[in-house]
């Protein structure tokens, strides 16, 4: 089999991966993992630890050779793995002109407005530095070299929740104005609300599900009601629960059909992301669907 | 902190004067440490010998005097490839593994060939550099002092361990086989440490191996041979003063086959006289020496840094492909 990486030539698509597999000796890290992320999307890649994320961002960042399928990224790609490394005799200063010197576009603006807004000494060693501030080290760098598709593995792991959400924010700012698309791995959902707007979803190294969020959520309903075996309107069973005498149904209704109403001891509300994660993932482990 | 906005930066690739900057950057300290050590062991073997060569004394120096300097700085290229091996190479790639920047230095827009041939070339030509520059100064040192005895006498020889293997050209030939042998361990065990260590037992091992097993027989060894007898014996000495390798030595029989000394002789003579009637009639009709002549040292040298820079070459290459094939598509 043949692994093609080239640039996507449509403006329209950032990643294109199609039967993408990578094996560490005989075991699958990825498999036959297919799935297309449009441009200028920030899209998280959710997954259970060992599902594969970081394999699958080390194939796109060029780090790792697939074996098998193809991954296709469109321009720049800008990859910081989960350790945020740096060089620990490198002051953030010295990063920086690294970045300018080993890549063919550096935006030093940028790079430097990042390090300014996280209060981060440009002088001082990184080694020296805290965890969370090498971190933004390691961020600057990537958003200095201006890349069309920003990769970030558990980007917010060592960072304080104030931190986990100023990054956050200036993230979103960073897509508004330079209009690049964001990949960003994590297994805690809760970090995701409000940031991402489309979804991959890993387990086993297999692609689970993918799509826009908005709309995947949308399709989904959660309804609680007095215990029983069936759900009370059609769809695909995604998760039941039953406890004591309620039973739980998350459904995944049919498409193009107009949203059910139910009616009598049920009750509907809609689907969080964390709560479709979480049952797919569910899901995957009893073999439900697999 | 005020921050200026400065246009971005548009190239078209990524070039050298980037890789010297990142090389310098990176590793200034160990090039910067042997460089000066090295440098300044040089200029004052260099000072030395000019002061030497005008006053034609060697009384200088105090205890350790100007021919205990003289071997010092002969003793000194000895180590330098395992140096560079160790110091150099080995951490060169295991340690970027072990911190995990080579996921961020290979992430730039730079493959990890073009990086791996940055560094092969950046701090390998320097090795290289140094090693020969010392090696140099040492032999100038060394011919100073030998200026100063007759011909006989001179205490460095050709063939000497030490000026041997000071000559630039052999030097090259180690610095390059010490930095090739560490970048290929560390490329292939990703540990510092365990390559450091591999560096050091693998370089001396080959050295001497080659040294003890191999260096005498470059070429068919010349074969001296005179009768055995009282008043035959080859001059002590003889040889030293020639100044060849001496390879070996020991007894023939009348056909001209190897004997081995006949123990029982030194066990049961009792004088000189039955020690020779002894050793007669064991068979041994004569002497032989094999050895060298000092007009090969020369050859040899070139043998030698083929020796090391073959294998040097082949394992940068394999260092090189093993990086990159381990990464990047």
């Amino acid at each position: 089999m043949t692994t093609v990486v080239e640039s996507v030539d449509t403006t329209a698509l950032a990643v294109r991966t199609q039967g993408l597999g990578k094996r560490y000796r005989t075991k699958w890290a990825l498999r036959d993992c297919a799935f297309e992320l449009p441009a200028g999307r920030v899209a998280a890649l959710v997954g259970a630890n060992g599902a594969g994320k970081t394999t699958l961002m080390s194939v796109l960042a060029g780090l790792l050779k697939p074996d098998e399928g193809t991954a296709v990224t469109s321009g720049r790609v800008a990859f910081v793995s989960q350790d945020k490394p740096v060089y620990r005799h490198f002051s953030a200063a010295d990063m920086l002109r690294m970045g300018a010197r080993l890549n063919t576009v550096w935006d030093q603006t940028r790079a430097e407005r990042w390090l300014e807004r996280f209060e981060i000494p440009l002088g001082k060693a990184c080694g020296k530095l805290s965890g969370g501030q090498q971190a933004q080290v390691a961020f600057a760098l990537a958003i200095g070299s201006r890349p069309t598709v920003l990769m970030l593995d558990e980007p917010l792991a060592n960072l304080d929740p104030l931190a986990r959400r100023e990054v956050t924010a200036e993230l979103l700012t960073e897509v508004e104005e330079t209009g690049m698309t964001v990949l960003l791995s994590t297994h805690v959902v809760a970090e995701l609300g409000g940031v991402a707007d489309y979804l991959l979803l890993l387990a086993h190294g297999r692609l689970l599900a993918g799509g826009d969020l908005d709309e995947l959520l949308a399709r989904h309903v959660l309804y609680t009601g007095p215990k029983s075996d069936v759900p009370p309107a059609l769809g695909t069973v995604v998760e039941a629960r039953h406890r004591g005498n309620q039973s739980t149904f998350l459904l995944e209704l049919p498409e193009d059909q107009p949203r059910p109403v139910v009616a009598g001891q049920w009750t509907e509300r809609p689907v969080t992301l964390e709560d479709y994660v979480l049952a797919q993932l569910a899901a995957t482990r009893k073999g439900i669907g697999a | 902190m005020t921050v200026t906005a400065v246009p971005v930066q548009r190239r078209d690739k990524v070039g050298w004067g980037d890789l010297v900057w990142l090389t310098w950057r990176q590793h200034r300290w160990s090039i910067g440490g042997l460089a000066v050590l090295l440098g300044v062991g040089a200029v004052v073997c260099l000072v030395v010998a000019a002061v030497v060569r005008n006053t034609g004394r060697v009384d200088m120096l105090g205890v350790i005097g100007v021919y205990g300097l003289s071997q010092l700085a002969a003793m000194a290229p000895m180590g330098i490839g395992a140096v560079i091996g160790v110091f150099w190479a080995a951490p060169l790639v295991s340690r970027e593994y072990e911190q995990k920047t080579s996921v961020v230095v290979w992430s730039q827009d730079l493959s990890p060939a073009r990086w791996t041939l940055g560094k092969i070339v950046l701090l390998g030509v320097p090795a290289v550099g140094l090693a020969a520059g010392f090696g140099s100064s040492a032999l100038v040192l060394a011919r100073a002092v030998n200026s100063t005895f007759p011909p006989e006498w001179q205490p460095y020889q050709p063939f000497q361990q030490f000026v041997f293997e000071a000559s630039p050209l052999v030097q090259i030939g180690y610095a390059a086989f010490g930095f090739g042998l560490g970048l290929a361990l560390s490329a292939l065990t990703r540990r510092t440490i365990v390559a450091m260590a591999l560096t050091l037992g693998g370089f001396i091992v080959a050295r001497m191996v080659v040294a003890i097993g191999w260096r005498p027989y470059y070429q068919t060894p010349v074969r001296e041979v005179w009768p055995y007898g009282e008043d035959s014996e080859r001059p002590y000495g003889q040889l030293a003063q020639d100044h060849g390798l001496h390879v070996d030595g020991g007894y023939l029989d009348a056909a001209g086959r190897e004997v081995d000394f006949p123990m029982v002789c030194a066990r049961t003579s009792t004088d000189g006289n039955s020690f020779q009637k002894c050793m007669a009639d064991h068979g041994v009709v004569s002497h032989f020496t094999d050895y060298q002549p000092v007009e090969r040292a020369g050859t040899f040298q070139v043998i030698e840094f083929f020796v090391f820079a073959v294998p040097a070459v082949a394992l940068l290459v394999f260092a090189y492909h093993w990086v990159k094939r381990s990464h990047r598509i």
